[in-house]
Parts: structure tokens; sequence; C-alpha cells
């Protein structure tokens, strides 16, 4: 094999060349700490690093909204105990109440220290963080509203599906509830008639009557749900309603109609002509042609439609007409604590110990309930906590072991290229020079 | 007959003198071009003169035959012209993956998702004010954060691709700029084509034009693929992919194409045929520019839009803080007068207010389907039964990979969105061809189906994309522009000045037992859609990939497509090193060896007078005698 200076020259530029690559790589890697600066470098690693750097990110912001909820949830702590106090003072004063001993007028001043409670109960159900109310559920309105003003002045709040919507927070498969709401802090023996304070079913629009204009045979479908927990009606004339009837209370709801041509409950042709008839909760209703009132039980409220302007349609697809909804406000229901002003007010005593004060120790079972819940979730919050801090170092441990570089391999590495580089630019010194020439005289 | 004289051994010593002299010229020659770059070694081929048959004192009747001496008869290039074939082949590969893999290092810097600046860490801070909303619904500020940071992430993404259509443009500008250079070339070498043929003609080698000439042919095999025919002449012929560009002392310069409107689609061609090396420094930047970089811009596309797109349904279908249903985040800009391309259709049922279960039975959901029914999409015939769901549905469609993603909008809306497979066009004309996607029902219960997801039929029961491609309604279909899309997308302004009119309040109300649900608004601490905003993360079933998993296969493809350049650009780099090796072990200029050759010739020359100067005293004696 030849070899002349040429390719020598070559082979050594060469090979120090590569040296000198290593050295800038072995160099960055020191100066940078990271194995590896481009996907390129390590495909499998760098998919890794760049899933873990997410991971935590994602760590990072699952971190931040749960002590936000933490934070939140021990607001709730600290209010419900507050008004476990308060209530154990309204106990304490009807229990004093109860006693013969008291006057008419003593019982008045029981219950004008009742109404300052009363106040502060309101004033904590009214409680505003930053831009929205704790406890009003997903609705951001004020929860709790005075109505009639002077010694009528009387507080109460809406109760229903949407001030008792449940907020809740997601954090990879975990799903913790994080608010609390009013009928959650109201309500007791299990009941939505029972309350602490007054409160009314119906929130801003509700429905008086519902009516339906159609020209021909058309067919409303599936969805309608028509809350008759309290009363309404549904008109109809020449079409077809099929509509869900959800019955919250568990009562029923009454359907009567004129010149029907047919009337089906639940799948089955039950009637026609005039009539009416009671559906359950849950029933589905079609009734063809004529005219129909649907009402619940009588006299209360109004009938709630939730879900706003639904539209009809042709089987052809074309929107034939959008049903209207009224706005009416709805009764209230008396709570606990204007009941028990009242009766002290009217000096009612045997209402008094009896019925107000056992409805006030369930009051109080149901208080220690939700204390408990609140208490509960707040441990579940808090043990997150713990597992995101710890899933945080392992993740961070793994990302270290993929990208970090092995500094006491790369210093090694480097002092060894350099080492390797001093020989090479050494060697080649003295491989460049002598030729035959030099040699001849 | 002549007889063998003193005379003659003198004019053989001459002859000697002579042709180490001439041979001592060609050493000098090798020497003073040690450093030539392209230079080949020569040698001075040394031949004895025609021997003479002489007769002898002793041998009148026979001749023999006396040498006369030497001569140099020719003097030879070192050089196996098979190496130059290997060479510049492998060469032209070489010139190719260098280029490929300088430029990825830009690439992936550019579209790197290391470290805290990249496109993901991007995303993340997306998802993380997502996530901000979705804890605290009717805070303001955590909604500003989420519509600025969602201007952020597009502006991000359109800065990279701004980035990757600067880099086209570039590769664009090199390529004219390294057309001119082949055409200098090429130009050289006809020039020396010419000069070659007149020296041969006359009989003479011309090895310095030759090398002059197998230098320029290793330049141009980096720039571009070709090949050689060599002729009787000593000239040569080089063709490019088939095409002639050069013939003698002709060629054909490469001509550098606009079109108009389209700089970044620039051609070249050899007399109006397009010429698109496959290797060489060119065919790099015909690959870089049309294939890599295209590439990423599409997934860039593809992207923003999945992104956008599902954000703006999920926004669409949720109620603000009014109770009004909420503005889209992204906007989606058509070119007016363009063809524009149809990236989804949504199906009408259910309608507003309406909910479907997507887990519950179809035959719950609709009437009229009972026992299989077999759809046609893309060509794969997708069976489902009428005991699965809307998510069964959904999650066949999408694992048979036809081209669509099938996917559920909030409310149970079947949307189908183009992929990159049909260039994020629905009906497909990218290439003037318009041969939409089909999704037909092939069974009874099929059409039933169709009919009840409200998707507007022909009259062979497939969906109807050309009549979507004239609907201009946003819920039911979302046409994008064909050209760099993602440049077309923007902010909406309206929630940029009034984030709180971001929608988050989305929770569906289900009987019990009943497949159909009602929607309504609950009040702006409802966070339910944005729950489903900050869920499109890490959401990956029915075959739908989530972002985590849209990043992760991004990142890898990226990482595997520059491990391959530079593994590939090592490994040619070291071919072309060995060739070279190879190469210069025949032709290159060894010192020791023209040295050993230098004292060789000059002994011989010494010599050479030595019997010169011999024959002379023989001749003094002869001289001597007579006297």
């Amino acid at each position: 094999m030849r070899v002349s200076q040429s390719m020598m020259k070559n082979m050594l530029i060469n090979d120090v060349d590569n040296i000198l690559k290593r050295l800038a790589n072995l160099h960055h890697e020191a100066a940078t700490g990271k194995k590896f600066e481009f996907p390129s470098q390590d495909p499998s690693g760098a998919f890794l690093a760049s899933t873990y750097d997410s991971s935590l990110r994602q760590l990072d912001a699952y971190k931040s909204s749960l002590e936000q909820v933490e934070g939140n949830l021990k607001g709730y702590d600290s209010m419900l105990s507050q008004l476990t106090s308060s209530i154990q003072r309204v106990h304490a004063l009807v229990v004093q109440a109860s006693n013969d001993t008291n006057t008419p007028a003593d019982r008045k001043a029981i219950a004008d220290e009742i109404k300052r409670i009363r106040e502060f109960i309101v004033e904590v159900g009214n409680t505003k963080v930053g831009d929205s109310y704790l406890y009003s559920g997903s609705k951001a309105s004020v929860p709790i509203v005075t109505s009639g003003s002077g010694t009528n002045e009387t507080y109460y709040y809406v109760s229903n599906s949407v001030t008792s919507n449940a907020n809740y927070l997601k954090v990879g498969t975990s799903i913790v509830k994080t608010n609390l709401t009013l009928p959650d802090l109201f309500h007791y023996n299990g009941s939505v008639s029972n309350s602490l304070l007054s409160y009314t079913t119906a929130g801003g629009t509700t429905l008086s009557t519902f009516n339906v204009t159609t020209n021909s045979a058309m067919t409303l479908n599936g969805a309608m749900k028509i809350d008759l927990s309290s009363g309404g009606k549904i008109q109809e004339s020449g079409g077809t309603i099929n509509a869900v009837v959800e019955n919250v209370s568990g009562a029923s709801a009454t359907v009567s109609y004129s010149g029907a041509t047919s009337v089906i409950i639940n799948g089955k042709v039950i009637a026609s002509g005039s009539g009416s008839k009671t559906l359950s909760a849950g029933a589905s209703l079609t009734i063809v042609g004529g005219s129909v009132d649907l009402s619940g039980e009588s006299g209360e409220n109004e009938a709630v439609i939730t879900s706003s302007n639904v539209t009809l349609n042709h089987a052809s697809g074309s929107s034939v007409t959008t049903l209207s909804k009224n706005t009416k406000i709805a009764r209230i229901k008396e709570g606990l604590l204007d009941k028990i002003i009242k009766d002290l007010d009217d000096n009612n005593v045997d209402k008094v110990r009896g019925e107000d004060l056992k409805d006030l120790e369930s009051y109080e079972n149901s208080l220690e309930k939700v204390t408990a819940d609140i208490g509960s979730r707040e441990q579940i919050i808090s043990q997150l906590i713990n597992e995101n801090a710890n899933f945080n170092s392992y993740i961070t441990q793994l990302l270290s072991k993929t990208q970090d570089a092995d500094m006491v391999k790369v210093i090694s590495d480097l002092s060894m290229q350099e080492n390797v580089y001093k020989a090479a630019l050494e060697s080649s010194a003295k491989a460049l020079l002598p030729t035959l020439a030099d040699f001849l005289r | 007959m002549p007889e063998a004289g003193l005379f003659m051994s003198l004019n053989t010593g001459v002859l000697g003198m002579y042709t180490q002299q001439m041979a001592m010229s060609v050493v000098a020659h090798n020497i003073a071009n040690a450093n030539t770059p392209g230079f080949s070694r020569q040698r001075a081929v040394i031949t004895t003169m025609p021997p003479l048959p002489m007769q002898t004192l002793t041998q009148t009747n026979m001749p023999i035959s006396f040498g006369t001496g030497s001569k140099v008869k020719d003097v030879q290039r070192i050089r196996d012209s098979f190496l130059d074939l290997q060479y510049r082949q492998a060469n032209s590969k070489l010139g190719f993956w260098d280029e490929v893999n300088t430029q990825f290092q830009y690439i992936e810097q550019l579209v790197g998702m290391l470290g805290s600046t990249g496109l993901r860490s991007q995303y993340d801070e997306f998802w993380k004010a997502a996530q901000q909303v979705a804890t605290t619904p009717s805070s303001v500020g955590a909604k500003a954060e989420f519509v600025q940071s969602a201007k952020a992430l597009l502006e991000k993404v359109q800065s990279v691709y701004k980035s990757l259509e600067a880099m086209k443009s570039n590769y664009t500008h090199q390529l004219e700029a390294e057309a001119e250079n082949v055409n200098s070339i090429l130009k050289n070498i006809a020039d020396l084509n010419v000069k070659i043929r007149e020296s041969s003609v006359l009989g003479n080698k011309p090895n310095d034009l030759l090398d002059k000439r197998d230098l320029l042919l290793d330049k141009l095999s980096k720039e571009t693929n070709f090949k050689m025919v060599t002729y009787k002449d000593g000239e040569i012929a080089i063709t490019i992919n088939g095409i002639n560009v050069l013939s003698g002392q002709k060629y054909v310069p490469l001509k550098f194409q606009r079109i108009n409107g389209k700089p970044n689609k620039s051609f070249l061609s050899v007399n109006n045929i397009p010429l698109i090396p496959t290797e060489g420094k060119i065919g790099a930047l015909f690959h870089l520019r049309d294939k890599v970089v295209s590439n990423y811009e599409s997934v860039l596309n593809g992207f923003m839009f999945n992104l956008g797109d599902k954000v703006n349904t999920i926004l669409n279908q949720s109620y603000d803080q009014n109770g009004n249903h909420g503005q889209s985040l992204f906007n989606f800009e058509t070119v007016p007068g363009q063809t524009n391309a149809l990236y989804r259709i949504e199906s009408s049922n259910p309608p507003d207010g309406i909910v479907y279960d997507p887990r519950k039975k179809l035959s719950e959901l609709f009437a009229g389907i009972s026992g299989d029914v077999t759809l046609n999409v893309n060509g794969a015939l997708i069976k489902v039964n009428a005991n699965d769901s809307l998510d069964d549905l959904i999650s066949k469609v999408n694992a048979a990979k036809v081209g669509v993603e099938f996917s559920l909008a909030p409310r149970g809306n079947l949307v189908v969105r183009a992929t990159k497979d049909d260039n994020y066009d629905l009906l497909r004309q990218a290439n003037g061809n318009e041969n939409p996607v089909e999704i037909k029902a092939v069974s009874d219960g099929a059409k039933a189906l169709l009919k009840s997801l409200g998707f507007t039929l022909k009259s062979d029961y497939s969906v109807d994309l050309k009549h979507y491609a004239e609907v201009a309604d946003e819920t039911q279909v979302l046409s994008v522009s064909f050209n760099n899309p993602v440049l077309h997308m923007s902010v909406n302004s309206s929630l940029l000045s009034d984030p709180s009119r971001v929608a988050t309040d989305f929770s569906p109300q289900f009987l019990p037992s009943s497949a159909v649900g009602t929607l309504s608004p609950t009040g702006e601490q409802g966070s339910g859609g944005m729950q489903l905003i900050v869920d499109l993360k890490t959401y990956d079933y029915d075959n739908v990939t989530s972002m985590d998993g849209f990043f992760g296969n991004f990142v890898s493809k990226i990482g595997i497509e520059g491990q391959n350049a530079s593994a590939m650009y090592n490994n040619t780099s070291s071919l072309v090193n060995q060739i070279e090796h190879d190469r210069q072990e025949v032709s290159s200029v060894s010192i020791n060896d023209e040295m050993s050759q230098m004292l060789l010739y000059q002994n011989a020359y010494t010599a050479s007078a030595r019997v010169i100067s011999t024959v002379n005293s023989m001749i003094q004696t002869l001289v001597n005698m007579v006297r």
C-alpha cells in the first residue's frame, strides 16, 4: 500500500477533526449539563424528556388548582364552624325561650337576637372570594336575597338544579367536588322542603303557560324536560307532544286534555277525547291532537322548563315554531329560622319547644354531616397534593436520568479526549515533517 | 550489415542521459504538483530503443540484436477510473446528506420541543390557563390568561411556520445559485472537452487537462447525481436523470423556472423538461424544500387545525356567563375567490339544547336501527351493531385509519375531520382531481343511521360533501384556506377585548336510563366545557390522538429523522473518505517515492555519463594507438 504525504495530511486532519467533534460534544454536555440538545442526538431520550417536561408542567398546574381548592375548602371549614356556633347559640336561645318563665317581651327580644344571627348566617351564605360566590352553585348572582322591608324583612335563596350544581376538580383520574351550595348547607332531614332559611325552587325564568301552535302533525322528540314539581301546564293544539316528564318532588303531575286523538303515556295509548291522567316521575307522554294542560300539585309554584327555546321540527328538518317562555317569580317557602322568629314573635311556646326545637336538632345533625363531608374532602385534597409532590419528585428524577449528563463521566471523558487531542497534534507535527528529501545530501 | 561500434555505444550513452533527464523532468513535475488538487502523479514510461541486428567478428553469418539504448515512450497518468466512478457516486450521496444533515439541525432548533421555549411548552401554558379557568370559571383574569395564551400559542406556531417558509424560499434561492454553479462547471468541462480532443487527435495524452476535467466532475458529483460516457476522442457526455446536459463541446444550461405567485415551487429544467436530481446538494435542496419542510408545515397546520377546531366546537356548544352560546376562540379565514379546503363537517343532530349520551346504544338513540349496520367510509366497510354506542362507532371508524377522523362534539354531534392524508380537505381537491372522501350507507340500517344523525345525503345515501362545501354556517362546516392555512388563523378579537365572554358552562342533564338529555345554561361558575378543553391534552379514547400523544410522536419522529440524516451523513462521509483514500493511494504524489525515483534517475544519468566518458576514453585509446 502506498502512503503519500497528502494522504497522511488528510488522515491526520480527519482524525483531529473527529477528536475535536467529540471534544465539542463533551464540552457542550459539561456546559449545559444535558446529554443532548437536539432530538436527533437521542430520539427515544428526547421523547421521554419532552413527555416528562410536559408532565412536570401539568403537575405544576394541578398543584396550583389543588392548592386553590384546598384554600376554598379550608374557608368552607372555618365558615361551617362559625355557622355551627351560631346555630348552637340559636339552640340555647330556643331552649331558653321555651322556658315558661319568659314573658312575651322576653321572647320578642330573643327573636330579635335570632334575627341578628340570621343576618350573620346570610352574610356567611353570601361569601364571595374573588369573582365568585362560594355557595351559589354554578350561578354567579347573589345567592341569598332580601325580600320585604322593615320588620317584615326576610331572606331567601333559590334552590334548584342550577344553584345546587356541584363543581368538580378533575386531577388526572381523580375527581373532587370542590364547592358547597346553599341547598347543601341549609336543607336538612334529606328533604328539599326542609330548610334553615327561606327558599324558592324556581330561579329567574319560570314558565307559566307554554303554548305550542302547529299547523300539521309535528313531532317534538325526546328531550324536553319539564319540571312539574309544583305545577304549570303545556298547551298544544293539532300536533304531537312527546315529552319526558320529570317530577322532582316525587309527587305526581296531572295531565288534562281535550279533543285529543290519542293520549300515549309510556308508549301505550291509554285514552282519547277529553279527560285527565296522573303522571308519575319519569313518565313519557305523547299527545296527538287536541289541547293539553299539564299541571303539577296545585297551588304552589309554576312549572319550570329547563331547556330554553325548544324548537319543533318537521320530519323534513325545517323549523316550525319556537316555544316561548314567560318570566315569573315563584313563591317563597318559609325556612326554619323564620318559623322560629315568627313563633317567638307570636309567643307560640308549644310550637317553639315542640316542632321548632326538633327541627333545629335535625338541622344540627345535618350540619354535622356537611362539616364531616368537607373534612373528608379536605383530606382527599391534601392527599392529592402529597401525591402530586411525590409524583413531581419521581418525574424529576426520571427526567434527570434521561437528560442530565453524567458529570463524572463527562469530565473524565473530556480530559481523556484532551490527552488524545494533544497526542494527535504532537504525532502529526512529527509525522508531517521528514521526507527522504531531508536525508539526501 | 553494420557492425557494432564504439560510436554506437556513445550514442546509447547519450540516449540514456537524455531519457533519464526526461524522466527526471516528470519527477520534477510530480514534486511541483504534490499539493495540486486533483493532480494524479505521472510516470515516464521508459522503453528500449529498437535493437539493431549486427554482424560480429565472431559470428559473421548470424547477426546478433544489439540494444541501442532507451527512450521515453509516454508520460502516463496513474489513475483508476473505476475508483473515480465509485467516488462520484458516493460523493453525490454525501452532497445530499451533508446538506440534509446541516439543515436538519436548523429544523430541529426551530420546531424542537425540548426546553422551555418550544412549541410543547407553549401548548402546556395554554393548557395550564384552561385548567385555571376550569378551577375558577368566573375569574375574568383566568379567562384573559386563557385567551392570551391561546394567542401566544398561535403566534408561536405561526412564527415557526413562517420560519419554515423562509427556509423554503432560502432553499429556492440556493437552488438558483447551485444551478449557476452547475452551469459554470458544465461550461468548463465543455471547454476542456475541446482542448482534450485537439490534443488527443495529435496523439498526445493531455494528462493535466484530464486531471482538471476529473476534478470538475468530482465537483459536479457533489452538486448532483449524473452519468458519464467517454468517447474515443477523449470527449465525454453527461446525463442527469437520463436527460442529456452535455455532449462534447455542447452543453445545455440548467434553467431556473419560476412559477407565478408560487415562488417556492420553482424548479429546474433542461430544454423545458423538468429536472429534479435525486442526489447531490441540488437533490438535497429539493428534498428539503418539497418533502421535509413541507411535511413539517403540514404537521403544524394539522396540529393547529385540530386543536383550534376542537376548542371551538367545545366553546360553541358551551354557554358563557350570560347564557349565550360561546364564541369561537380561533378564527379560520379563507381567501376570497380561491378554492378552499373542506376541513370539517358536523351532523345536525342533536339540535341545540339536546344532548346524546355517547355510551348508550344506538338503538336507544335512534328509531329504526336494529341488527348490524354497515357504513362505507372511504372504502373501508365499518360494521356496527345497534347495540354499539356512538363511542363504539367512532372508535371503529378511527381504527380503520382511512384518512378521516371521526369524533363527537360535546353534545354528541358527529364530527368528521380531514387528516393529513387528505391534505386536510374532505373534498380532496389538492391535485386538481375531485375525488371526495366517501361516507356512504351500505345497509338499510345505515341509511337510517346517517339520516337520524342529520347528515345531508345524496340519492345514493352517501354524505353530500359538495352540499356542505357551499354551507357557510360554522357550526356545520369548517372551510380553511389551501395556502399556508395556519397563517390565516387568528384569535377571536372580541374574546381578546372581552375575555369574560369565554364560555365555560356545559352541564347536560340526563334523566335516569335515558339516552337523550337536555342542556341549558347553568351560570358562569359552570366549568364542564372548560374541563373538556383541559381533557384534550390527555384524551385518547376512540383512537383519536391526544395532544400529548401528538407531541410525543412529533418529537420522536423529528428525532429519528434527524438521527437518520446524521447517520447517513457519517456513513457516506466515511465511505467517500475511504474511496478518496484508495484514490490517493493510487494517484497521490509521495515525496519519498519521487525522491527514490529521482535518485534512481540521477544514478542512471551519472552512469550514462560515465558510459560516455568511458567510451570516450576507449576512443582515445584507439586514436592514440594509431599515432
